[in-house]
């Protein structure tokens, strides 16, 4: 296991799966809007590199794969969940479920189990890791802004943890759900929103 | 920043066909339904149309024999065991209301719980089942669907149907029962945010049509 930094902090990526941040992903004719004025596939390897450079845990929240003939309608799907099964988004074993060569996690890095939903913490093992690394303060970046992101921040606030989102290594499927959940509720809910700019110079 | 023609015409097909598909799924049999009320306090809720809209609902949803549960917010004093407190939870302290004398803090008249409802502890989290006793309150009521409303539409409202999701609740926002920080952050959670993560966003109306009173 890795030394954690004094400052407790740990790098949280969400879904950076092909289907989502690579040129022929099935997400990416829509995400791609935002992503592209964000910078945010520079920025994603920006913050991976830097944490790794600075022995920040990195660590990989990842959204549950598809698996075709694996049973996983819910009693009451929600709308998300209906289009990711009809798609379907994130199918083992193809390559929009894999990580974007790139932003994947390398030897030494933690891959939490898969999340059901959009928090992160649901049903999976990451906040016994995060809190087995003696993590306090999670910056967090990934897709999508409004779901994932937004609900895995939300949820850290609620179990204790710091939260910085990093407002240029997150996107959505369109400006409108970008903004809403960036510029309305996050700056409320979580205790910082910042440029990864200003990551990379506080750990420089 | 707009977004492309292209993307907004391909988001509005692809929101409409999937809730077009999934809007059968929403009727509420007073059975298996509860509804959550969030921060239904004088200074949190304070939009005066929310206010009696919510007391219309809940006393549809008591007619019906609906379970109404109450959560209720409370700033994150140091006993709350908050450490790092969010500028939202922060604001609760320095602005002073939800002060454990403050009547600001005490639910609205018109919307005050009744015997047979449940009003969970209060807590200073994010989301009303970060209520400490959440779990022990709702195990063995058999609620299957929760409707959601109250306040702050932007901040323990969206945490709260988040949660009630994750849970595996077919989860209902009541719109027109919400109020939020500003206008446009109660109007960009309820119309942008909350259609991604909800099975329903509907007005109290249509709410109250879709219910089944428990024979």
């Amino acid at each position: 296991m890795r030394p954690v930094p004094p400052s407790g902090t740990a790098l949280v990526v969400i879904d950076p799966y092909n289907d989502f941040t690579s040129r022929l992903g099935k997400g990416w004719p829509l995400i791609r809007e935002v992503a592209n004025d964000v910078k945010l596939i520079d920025h994603l390897k920006q913050a991976i590199a830097a944490a790794r450079m600075r022995d920040i845990p990195i660590v990989y929240a990842p959204h549950i794969r598809y698996r075709r003939g694996q049973d996983q309608s819910e009693r009451f799907p929600t709308p998300t969940q209906y289009l990711v099964r009809l798609i379907p988004f994130f199918a083992e074993g193809r390559r929009g479920g894999r990580f974007r060569t790139d932003l994947a996690p390398q030897p030494g890095d933690f891959v939490a189990s898969e999340h059901p939903i959009s928090s992160g913490f649901t049903d999976t093992n990451l906040d016994e890791y995060l809190r087995s690394i003696g993590a306090t303060h999670l910056v967090m970046c990934g897709l999508l802004t409004n779901t994932c992101i937004k609900s895995t921040a939300r949820a850290a606030v609620d179990l204790g943890y710091k939260v910085t989102v990093l407002e240029d290594a997150v996107a959505a499927w369109s400006h409108t759900d970008h903004a809403a959940a960036l510029s309305g509720s996050l700056p409320q809910v979580v205790h910082e929103v910042i440029p990864t700019e200003s990551f990379l110079k506080a750990i420089r | 920043m707009t977004d492309s023609i292209f993307n907004r015409l391909a988001n509005r097909a692809i929101r409409g066909f999937a809730a077009a598909a999934l809007r059968k799924q929403l009727t509420y049999d007073a059975s298996d339904t509860a509804l959550l009320i969030v921060g239904a306090q004088r200074d949190l809720l304070d939009d005066a149309a929310a206010v009696s809209t919510l007391a219309r609902l809940i006393s549809t949803a008591r007619a019906a024999g609906v379970k109404v549960i109450y959560a209720v917010s409370a700033p994150p004093t140091p006993e709350s065991g908050i450490r790092f407190p969010t500028p939202s939870q922060q604001a609760l302290l320095t602005k002073g209301p939800l002060g454990a004398s403050s009547a600001g803090a005490e639910f609205h008249p018109e919307l005050a719980p009744r015997p047979g409802d449940i009003v969970l502890e209060p807590r200073a989290g994010l989301s009303a089942f970060a209520s400490t006793d959440v779990d022990l309150r709702l195990s063995g009521l058999g609620i299957a669907r929760i409707v959601v409303a109250g306040s702050r539409t932007d901040i323990e409202l969206d945490s709260t149907a988040r949660d009630a999701v994750e849970r595996g609740f077919q989860t209902t926002v009541v719109s027109d029962c919400c109020a939020g920080t500003t206008r446009e952050n109660h109007h960009a959670t309820i119309s942008t945010t909350l259609p991604r993560i909800v099975h329903g966003v509907l007005t109290m109306d249509d709410f109250a049509a879709r219910l089944t009173h428990n024979s």
